[in-house]
């Protein structure tokens, strides 16, 4: 086949007419058509016509028009090559990259619904607030990303894929049943409100995250632990101010959104990209400023991990003299504490680097508790 | 295989924290289970903590004459790990190096590595850590022979195996030597590591004999092997984050008490009053 890509109309013309008077057979055909022009001449029905009068009619009626209207371009050029079973070494690199996105885009659909077409998909909040304002779909699968919905337009349904995160950051109860708003397999991030807040009847699948809490103990206030940020009190020695520290665990000082392609399996890294809560900002500016932030657990925490997705971070407190700082970050999880390594530079390249200068590292602790049926192990 | 540990204290109150002795313990009872005798090199005040933690008995031989390194000339606070270079100078080959936090969990078979030296991995050279000729300054008119290969990879020794004792003789006659002539005013990790691990690749290739490695980073890192564990810098970890140290030490003790039942009874009032 050769490699052309714009068809003119008096090239289609002639197209049409050696096509009739010459070729007999759909090797024939494919043997002097190319890709684009088959596309061409499919969108007027000539092809299919062809196919008819040739005796191909099963290729045909699935090229009927009624279905290839439907079809962008692209698409149209996967439907033809898999009809008319098109070896696609014959392909051009143009053709290849137009049928690899026609693939992604039918395993795209395949995540969603096939009883109905009536939805929207979307994969970031940009695209969530384009389409709420063009379509009038009442079905929109949120794919993967973070999204916060428009809690003012009734009448929608909201389906998460690829563990897609919903942001509720009302500070006054949201009952979603009045609006006629159903969520559906999503986690769900309450930045201010407690899950007894929320009413969602109609909702299904949701896994809460509370943001609104201030510590793993719940005993603890904001207030307290703000004045424990102001420092040593006058008259308190360092070693007081220290020991006073020490009820300040666990407080939470950011999230982190968890994205697949920040796991690296080679070695076990989990990157991360924290959003810090801006109370804590002096501290923590002086803790993670021009630093980066991962994880080394093995690929099924990893994954476990992923499965919440929206994750709090905690953090330690201590002193440094009279003032208070950070000692260490971690997550909580089902295993129990995972601690966030913090390095000058990404830690794949300190890996990379060099054993002895890695710092922050081990290997091996999870074999301590080999013995162990798997669901027991801790999470090194 | 005989194996020693190394237990150097540089101060009167030195203690370990109890991560730290649960790893030993498992470091030396481990290896007794699967690869042979066990021997402690450490300093009168070593044995004397460890006597009174009633827990010397996990091993097989012990030697107190680590006090000698007081003697060299050596900044210990640069070398920390010179004590290392110094036990290891008193034993007999074959014989195997095994840092504190290092665990063996399965039997090694060292034939194949005869009279040379096997390291747990290598390291790359010529960055911050194992920086160029000129990064070094000494105190006297030592200097680098100029046989040294600078482009060697270097062995990390947290668990070394040494198959003759030509090799022992050589690597710590030099590695005192440079550690006892060493600027430490101002000198970092680069020293230490120079005279423990780049120097032990730099004095194999000198005497035309093999290192071997038993895995790689890359392997050890991403969990591709089940023989070895390495506590290393989760020890600084350990000590930030008291209630991970806890974590762990609740696994090692679980260990403890699955392998050596008879053991873990006998001294659990030690492992949960440390």
């Amino acid at each position: 086949m050769t490699d052309n890509q714009n068809v003119k109309d008096d090239n289609l013309n002639e197209l049409r007419t050696r096509m009739n008077e010459e070729y007999f057979s759909l090797e024939q055909l494919l043997q002097n058509v190319n890709l684009a022009e088959l596309v061409a001449l499919a969108k007027d029905n000539s092809l299919q016509e062809w196919l008819e009068n040739k005796f191909y009619n099963e290729q045909a009626d699935s090229l009927n028009l009624d279905i290839i209207q439907k079809l962008d371009d692209d698409e149209l050029r996967l439907e033809i090559c898999e009809t008319l079973e098109i070896d696609m070494m014959t392909l051009s690199d143009y053709d290849v990259r137009a049928l690899e996105r026609a693939l992604e885009k039918r395993r795209k659909k395949s995540l969603f619904s096939e009883e109905s077409e009536d939805y929207i998909a979307v994969e970031s909040q940009p695209e969530l607030m384009k389409a709420l304002a063009t379509s009038n779909k009442s079905v929109v699968y949120l794919c993967g990303g973070e999204f916060q919905i428009p809690l003012s337009k009734s009448h929608m349904t909201y389906i998460g894929r690829n563990n897609a995160v919903v942001d509720i950051v009302s500070k006054q109860p949201v009952n979603l049943d009045t609006q006629n708003i159903s969520l559906k397999s999503l986690t769900v991030y309450l930045r201010y409100l407690e899950e007894d807040q929320i009413t969602a009847n109609e909702s299904s699948n949701l896994t809460f995250v509370l943001g609104n809490r201030v510590a793993l103990d719940p005993e603890l206030t904001l207030n307290e632990i703000n004045d424990f940020l102001q420092g040593r009190t006058t008259f308190e020695t360092c070693e007081d101010f220290a020991k006073r520290s020490e009820k300040f665990s666990g407080v939470i000082i950011g999230e982190t959104l968890l994205k697949e392609e920040d796991y690296n399996i080679d070695n076990h890294v989990f990157a991360l990209k924290p959003t810090w809560r801006m109370n804590y900002l002096k501290t923590i500016k002086k803790f993670a400023d021009n630093k980066y932030f991962s994880l080394i657990v093995a690929a099924n925490v990893a994954k476990q991990l992923y499965d919440g997705r929206k994750l709090l971070i905690y953090a330690d407190f201590g002193t440094d003299g009279s003032e208070a700082i950070i000692k260490n970050i971690f997550l909580m999880s089902d295993f129990g504490r995972i601690p966030i390594i913090v390095t000058n530079i990404p830690l794949i390249n300190v890996i990379d680097l060099c054993g002895s200068g890695s710092g922050g590292l081990g290997y091996g602790l999870e074999l301590i508790n080999a013995y162990k049926d798997h669901k027991e192990q801790t999470a090194w | 295989m005989v194996a020693f540990h190394t237990l150097r204290t540089r101060s009167d109150n030195f203690s370990l924290q109890r991560f730290e002795l649960l790893t030993l313990m498992l470091s030396a009872l481990e290896w007794k289970k699967y690869n042979g005798t066990i021997k402690l090199v450490t300093d009168q005040r070593g044995f004397e903590y460890l006597n009174n933690l009633g827990i010397t008995d996990i091993y097989d031989e012990i030697d107190t004459s680590l006090d000698e390194i007081d003697s060299l000339n050596i900044d210990e606070v640069v070398f920390w790990a010179g004590a290392k270079l110094l036990a290891l100078s008193k034993q007999s080959a074959p014989c195997v190096m095994i840092d504190l936090d290092f665990i063996v969990w399965q039997k090694l078979d060292f034939t194949p590595y005869k009279d040379n030296v096997a390291v747990i991995h290598f390291e790359q050279v010529n960055n911050f850590i194992y920086p160029s000729i000129e990064h070094f300054r000494f105190n006297n008119d030592f200097k680098f022979p100029s046989t040294l290969d600078w482009s060697v990879e270097a062995c990390n020794t947290a668990f070394a195996y040494f198959g003759a004792n030509d090799i022992i003789k050589r690597y710590c006659d030099f590695a005192f030597e440079f550690m006892q002539s060493a600027d430490t005013s101002n000198a970092g990790l680069p020293y230490m590591v120079f005279a423990e691990q780049r120097w032990l690749a730099m004095c194999m290739k000198l005497m035309r004999r093999e290192v071997y490695a038993l895995s790689s980073l890359k392997d050890l890192f991403g969990r591709r092997q089940e023989y070895f564990t390495h506590i290393w810098g989760y020890k600084q970890k350990f000590r930030d984050d008291p209630n991970l140290a806890e974590q762990f030490c609740n696994d090692c003790l679980g260990r403890l008490k699955h392998d050596f039942p008879d053991t873990f009874n006998n001294f659990s009032e030690v492992l949960i009053k440390v």
